[in-house]
């Protein structure tokens, strides 16, 4: 049970949407290209033979003598592809809390994205992104696939580095156009990056979630400990921690917000999460109720 | 209060410094700490080479726990201090009340009598001082408390020994003026000893026996003057014996009452009295003529003082004269005026006494003393009284005074400082330290194994 019953009541008012309008069959929540029988009026077009009579606005006919057709968007069902990062990165932890891991927190993460998507009837799909390799779920819908991906998450572990661009071509083809697509990872991988961008300029819908711990929000260590890259344990740094903390916050933090804006430039959305706040609120940033896309 | 049995075990102490070397050196593997963001840490600087004790609670626990162990090898005792005052003021009882209060003013009112129960100056004394009271209290006191004693310039009951205390014990001395006269004009030593002798009807040879010692006595430098007389013809004459105090030789009615005047250094015995019976010499044992001659052991060409201070309580108001140093009672009970001089701080022999034995007996009565033999005074009876020495040995006895031994100035006195002999109450902490070694040790135990498996 990845989700707590507090947190999936939280969850209630949430809603995914995509900031462009979704192409593809099917009816769903979602804004959608493809114009015909709805709720939304769209526009109005001229009659055309063939055109049901109901469809027809008669009023307007009254004022204008001729015949028009109301035209509502039609909406359409949305296919959310999560891709989660499970390189070794993703194992670290606070110092103090060692439980706490990012791929717990991302794990969760991506848990509330698959049930917010299954539970609007859209397409959810799931990508463990780690270990030189890319082992996806494909989309789909259902109560079924909620399970599939819970279990999937379960047992995910996080190891290995960030695959080779070669073997992640599989899943650029299976991500079709117009998808969203949830990046979570701890952007410490400029693979990671390079992939969300080349997916957002093939007109998939690319958000990253950036899980950061807290200690690389606050750095509160102590002594002088070996700081010890998780993917490449040859690069390490024996630094004394209360002496670097000014200027790590202050690199970091600057590294932060120039990757924020490579990604902005890129078409991606990207919003960093900490481990240590609950998962909805950065979720709900972006698809609450007054969410500004 | 806290002692220690065995000071030299707080050197363990030094032993503190072990675990925060430990502590101090001890410096753990530089831990690792996976980090992806460790580009973003500046370029490695050297870490400092910073003593910082670590785990600093399990420091605190093992110091404690060695600190414990260190108390407990100094066996440490606690000493309950019974005054809370600084200074206990003691009066000793031979000082009068207003005297005293006059002495010590405001302090008068902490002040205690040196007595068995310490009563306060409120209640009025017993008037028998013990001296052994006052060590009892310097070993019960704890230490600093201070100890003021008052007493009087002259003390009556002197203790045997001077006193030894383990503290300075402020000894003030004050002078109090005598309620009798101190001395009865007869210096000791320089004026002649009288010495009276009672006895019943016809005593021949007791009577020559003491003839004979107090030849012996003369002989070694005493001036003695024999004041005998007749209690049967006393009582059969009518003539009270309280009712003429000062006994002469002509009050009796003869009486065999013999006045004897000793000229000193040495000089033989001569008889200045009249009647010595003829069968008394004779029956003189040769053992003390011969000690009347030579054997006495006193040197010098003055006159041999009696070992006789102020005699304060045998005085002329007692009916019998102040020179009187021995009553001698040949047989049967001593005559009122003799028992009340004896309690009064006389020295009595009495012979054929039911309480008496050989050597003579001694007992207190009154301030005063009375030697009792069960056989007459009389060698043939007794051979013991052939032994030469016993001029001499009867000489130190019989004649010194009651008392005469204890009187001593106040100032000679003042109490020895000396460490204190006997352990004072005190009571072990052994067990309560070893408590709490032990609940130290588990604590430190439960720490580190807490610690340890923490880290890992």
């Amino acid at each position: 049970m990845l989700i707590e019953p507090g947190l999936r009541a939280r969850l209630a008012d949430l809603r995914l949407a995509t900031r462009h309008p979704v192409a593809g069959p099917g009816v769903g929540l979602h804004a959608s290209r493809s114009r015909g029988a709805g709720l939304e009026f769209a526009q109005y077009r001229c009659y055309e033979p063939g055109d049901e009579l109901r469809r027809v606005d008669w009023k307007l006919y009254a004022r204008s003598d001729r015949f028009f057709v109301r035209d509502a968007e039609r909406d359409s069902p949305l296919t959310v592809w999560i891709l989660l990062d499970t390189s070794a990165s993703m194992a670290q932890a606070d110092h103090d809390a060692p439980a706490r891991t990012r791929l717990a927190a991302a794990r969760v993460l991506a848990a509330c994205v698959a049930e917010l998507a299954l539970r609007q009837n859209d397409r959810c799909g799931l990508a463990l992104i780690g270990d030189g390799r890319v082992e996806v779920t494909p989309a789909a819908a259902g109560r079924r696939q909620r399970d599939r991906i819970e279990a999937v998450l379960q047992q995910a572990g996080a190891r290995g580095s960030w695959p080779e661009p070669a073997s992640l071509r599989p899943l650029r083809e299976a991500i079709a156009a117009g998808a969203l697509v949830l990046l979570i990872g701890d952007g410490f991988d400029d693979g990671a990056l390079v992939l969300a961008g080349q997916l957002a300029a093939a007109r998939r819908e690319v958000a990253f979630l950036r899980v950061l711990l807290r200690d690389e929000r606050e750095f509160a260590l102590t002594g002088s400990p070996r700081f010890v890259d998780p993917e490449a344990p040859q690069h390490s740094r024996r630094v004394d921690a209360e002496r670097a903390r000014a200027g790590f916050l202050q690199q970091f933090g600057t590294a932060r917000h120039e990757q924020q804006q490579r990604l902005a430039r890129a078409g991606v959305r990207a919003q960093d999460v900490f481990v240590d706040t609950a998962p909805d609120v950065a979720l709900r940033r972006w698809f609450g109720p007054r969410a500004t896309p | 209060m806290i002692g220690w049995l065995l000071p030299a075990g707080l050197v363990a102490l030094l032993a503190l410094g072990l675990p925060v070397a430990i502590h101090l050196l001890r410096r753990p593997e530089p831990r690792e700490q996976p980090f992806a963001a460790w580009r973003y840490l500046s370029a490695p600087n050297r870490p400092r080479e910073q003593r910082r004790l670590r785990e600093w609670p399990l420091l605190l626990l093992r110091l404690l726990l060695l600190a414990v162990l260190a108390l407990l090898l100094a066996r440490p005792v606690w000493r309950a201090a019974r005054e809370s005052a600084d200074t206990v003021v003691l009066v000793a009882p031979d000082v009068p009340v207003e005297l005293a209060r006059a002495q010590l003013g405001a302090r008068a009112a902490q002040a205690r009598w040196l007595q068995p129960g310490w009563p306060a100056l409120d209640h009025p004394p017993a008037a028998h001082t013990d001296w052994a009271l006052l060590r009892q209290l310097d070993a019960d006191l704890a230490e600093g408390v201070a100890v003021d004693v008052l007493l009087p310039a002259v003390v009556d009951e002197a203790p045997a020994e001077r006193l030894r205390l383990s503290r300075e014990v402020g000894w003030r001395a004050v002078a109090v003026p005598a309620s009798v006269p101190a001395d009865s004009g007869h210096e000791a030593g320089t004026g002649p000893a009288r010495i009276r002798l009672r006895y019943r009807g016809d005593v021949g040879r007791e009577r020559a026996t003491v003839d004979a010692l107090v030849a012996a006595w003369r002989a070694s430098g005493l001036e003695i003057t024999l004041d005998a007389a007749d209690l049967q013809a006393d009582a059969s004459s009518g003539a009270s014996p309280g009712a003429s105090p000062g006994v002469s030789p002509g009050s009796g009615p003869d009486a065999g009452t013999t006045a004897v005047q000793a000229t000193a250094s040495g000089t033989p015995a001569r008889v200045a009295g009249a009647t010595v019976p003829a069968t008394a010499t004779a029956a003189v044992p040769a053992g003390l003529s011969a000690s009347a001659a030579d054997a006495v052991p006193v040197a010098g060409s003055a006159p041999a003082a009696f070992d006789r201070a102020a005699s304060t309580a045998v005085g002329p108001a007692d009916g019998l004269p102040g020179d009187t140093v021995l009553a001698i009672v040949l047989g049967g009970a001593p005559d009122a005026e003799t028992q009340r001089w004896v309690t009064r701080g006389g020295t009595l022999l009495l012979t054929q006494a039911p309480d008496g034995g050989w050597p003579p007996v001694e007992r207190a009565q009154g301030r005063g003393r009375v030697f009792a033999l069960d056989t007459p005074l009389d060698p043939q009876v007794q051979p013991a009284l052939r032994d030469p020495a016993i001029a001499a040995d009867w000489r130190r006895r019989l004649l010194r005074p009651a008392g005469g031994g204890e009187h001593a100035l106040a100032e000679s006195l003042r109490p020895v400082v000396a460490p204190l002999a006997l352990t004072p109450p005190a009571r072990g902490l052994d067990s309560l330290l070893m408590g709490l070694a032990v609940l130290l040790l588990l604590a430190e135990r439960a720490l580190a194994f807490w610690r340890l498996g923490r880290r890992t």
